[in-house]
């Protein structure tokens, strides 16, 4: 019986250290809904690094698809340029929709039945996560460059085909294509390109291209994966929880909304007096940018991800999957709070008969007219999230009052593979009484090779040196990574990964918190990462943060 | 959402108006420093618990620079990075919460820089940064971003 309990201990910290804010909320926190049939993960977590696996197999197969397939890759980001609201209120239901249908496209594809998007919560984890550096789950990677080694041999790809969709476009999508400014072919092509004609001459402006160059189609590297300090404070506890804060899902008069403003088509281009709410104008806009170079890049061009071509970037449905979870997270705060979750009676009509017409689903074809209120919720795609960032404010606001005042990251000195950290006594106290922030840990290993029998790996924290085999009943038992063979096909399948990892709520994981001069020169912890079973600890680098 | 103060249009470069009542005489101090421009705003009276003060930034054209906004004294607010505008128009309107600790005294020393790709940054022009609201909210539910 113990072993079995054991056991259940251990699969459910395997599955359940994917965040911080998982494992440190209460759980009880969903209300009331019919049970969502696909679950959405934590890239982080196992179950998020298996579904990437899918992801990656789903990829493959639509860049092996011909131009003319409508879900061929480069044809399904084209759907994002041709149709994309940004800086209006239709911003989070548009791609609602956009990510439900590839959902379930990659999910065909990849022959995985249970697959759901894996979401990148970059407020716990400020850099792209390091399996999506890997194989086809970056532009820059070989299997690109037939498709985007220069403009000349992306244009001879995907024209055609494209000329051929625009011919057989409907009178009602020539329509919104107008008020996108895309009045013919040219004038959207001219967005692939670059090429203007203002001011004269005409000219190629790079920062205007939406096409990006294998080399140069991502510009954060698995060298250099973290977002700026700019960036990571955009995506920070306090710019989210903030966010998340406004009690109207648009108010015109008071300004400060959920969503941004309302416009009169949702292909109405954001001009001055578009106002972004703050998680559009920061944690989402910023990242695009970033990733894409925007920055540190002088006058481009660009990666994919600084413009609305930006889905050729497989990182972006991971960020879009986490703005995504984000309105799911204020719509249940405001459930919570027995506030209204959508427009106002007078708003609604128009916010819910904004017609989408580009969306392609599962089986390639057309979705047809279909209308915003079809995606109002997530029930329309049958998924739900694995609690993330900002979880707190559904369940516990005065916990997240705590979690604003998140710490800096306090980064391990590393020697003989374990990592030595000093926290403030008042944080451990903290942590071990379950309040808020609670401490995390961000650990750092080699990703196994192929041929390595040891894919498990157990956590241990404040565990004394000679102890390198524990239970998961451990006092110093963290959780465990487990890392799945799924990706093997994969070139490139190697380097390190990065995991999130709730430290343990045992005073014996903290054993220098008694010692003199706790209080004042805080506590110092060890971290190590063994081979479940025993072993020596495979650490090569550990950051602890109070979230 | 409860408004409790409408307060302070604040001129940047020039000066301008409120669209709407209640407004503050114009109360900002505007220079430029070096490479960024120091704006100091006003807040009408002290945040109440659960209110928030939130600053709205009027973005002109721009391109790919960005605007950093931060307290004199260093302490981020936020970077303005516009995505998904056309090229040639006006990068919109953007919400920043102002975390309390960034207030003092009721005032909020503000540092606005240009980053551009790849050269020094440097002071925003009128026509880049066209005004600056300073506002404060209290929404329900929202103690969690106020002590």
């Amino acid at each position: 019986m113990s072993k079995t309990l054991e056991s259940t201990r251990r699969h459910f910290l395997k599955i359940s250290l994917a965040t911080a804010g998982a494992a440190a909320l209460p759980q009880g926190f969903a209300l009331a809904q019919a049970p969502a049939r696909y679950r959405r993960y934590n890239v982080t977590s196992p179950n998020g690094q298996k579904a990437l696996a899918s992801y990656a197999k789903g990829v493959q197969a639509m860049l092996n698809l011909p131009a003319d397939h409508a879900q061929n890759w480069f044809r399904n980001a084209f759907i994002h340029l041709m149709d994309c609201p940004h800086g209006n209120w239709w911003f989070y239901v548009w791609h609602r929709g956009y990510l439900g249908y590839f959902e379930q496209t990659i999910r065909n594809l990849s022959g995985d039945p249970s697959f759901a998007m894996p979401y990148w919560d970059w407020t716990q984890l400020p850099q792209i996560p390091d399996s999506m550096f890997n194989g086809v789950l970056t532009p820059t990677d070989s299997a690109y460059t037939r498709f985007t080694k220069d403009i000349g041999t992306f244009t001879s790809f995907i024209q055609p085909s494209l000329k051929r969709y625009w011919a057989g476009l409907n009178s009602a999508q020539r329509a919104q294509l107008n008020a996108r400014g895309y009045t013919s072919f040219d004038a959207m092509w001219n967005d692939v390109t670059g090429y203007t004609t203002t001011p004269p001459p005409p000219h190629v402006d790079p920062t205007n291209m939406a096409f990006a160059q294998t080399p140069i189609a991502r510009y954060l590297t698995r060298q250099n994966p973290k977002l700026s300090p700019q960036v990571t404070y955009n995506v920070s506890p306090f710019m989210v929880y903030a966010g998340l804060l406004p009690t109207d899902f648009y108010d015109p008069i008071n300004q400060i909304s959920f969503n941004s403003s309302m416009t009169t088509s949702h292909n109405t281009p954001p001009s001055g007096s578009n106002v972004f709410a703050t998680l559009e104008g920061f944690p989402h806009n910023s990242t695009h940018n970033y990733i894409g170079g925007v920055g540190p890049i002088p006058n481009g061009p660009w990666g994919n991800m600084t413009n609305n071509l930006s889905p050729v970037d497989p990182i972006f449905f991971l960020h879009h999957s986490n703005m995504d979870r984000l309105w799911d997270v204020w719509t249940r705060k405001q459930q919570a709070l027995k506030l209204p979750y959508l427009p106002n009676a007078a708003q609604r009509p128009t916010y819910d008969k904004e017609p989408f017409l580009f969306y392609v689903n599962s089986d390639g074809r057309q979705v047809g007219p279909s209308i915003a209120r079809e995606f109002i919720s997530t029930a329309r795609f049958q998924y739900d999230y694995e609690p993330g960032f900002g979880e707190a404010v559904v369940t516990q606001p005065s916990r997240a009052l705590r979690m604003k005042h998140a710490t800096a990251t306090v980064k391990g000195l590393m020697k003989g593979n374990a990592a030595t950290m000093t926290l403030s006594a008042s944080q451990v106290n903290t942590h071990l009484a379950g309040g808020a922030p609670a401490l995390i840990a961000l650990v750092t290993l080699p990703r196994p090779t192929d041929a390595s029998p040891k894919r498990d790996f157990d956590v241990l924290v404040g565990a004394p040196a000679e102890v390198t085999n524990v239970d998961a009943n451990s006092p110093y038992y963290a959780g465990t990574i487990a890392f799945f063979g799924g990706m093997r096909h994969m070139p490139g399948m190697s380097g390190d990964a990065t995991f999130i990892v709730p430290l343990p709520q045992r005073k014996e994981a903290f054993p220098n918190l008694l010692a003199a001069g706790a209080a004042t020169k805080g506590v110092a912890v060890t971290i190590r990462v063994v081979p479940s079973g025993g072993g020596a600890s495979v650490l090569k680098a550990a950051t602890v943060r109070a979230m | 959402m409860v408004v409790f103060a409408l307060t302070i249009i604040l001129a940047f470069v020039a000066l301008q108006t409120a669209p709407s009542a209640p407004v503050s005489p114009p109360m900002a101090q505007s220079r430029q420093i070096g490479s960024a421009r120091e704006v100091t705003l006003v807040l009408p009276r002290a945040l109440r618990k659960d209110e928030t003060a939130w600053l709205l930034v009027k973005v002109g054209v721009i391109g790919h620079n960005q605007i950093q906004l931060m307290t004199q004294d260093g302490r981020p607010l936020g970077t303005i990075s516009q995505f998904g505008i056309r090229s040639g128009k006006s990068a919109g309107t953007y919400t920043v919460p102002v975390p309390a600790e960034a207030l003092s005294n009721g005032r909020l020393a503000l540092r606005l820089s240009v980053i551009q790709s790849g050269r020094a940054s440097r002071a925003p022009t009128a026509k880049e940064v066209k005004s600056l609201r300073l506002l404060i909210r209290q929404f329900k539910g929202g103690s969690y971003l106020r002590q």
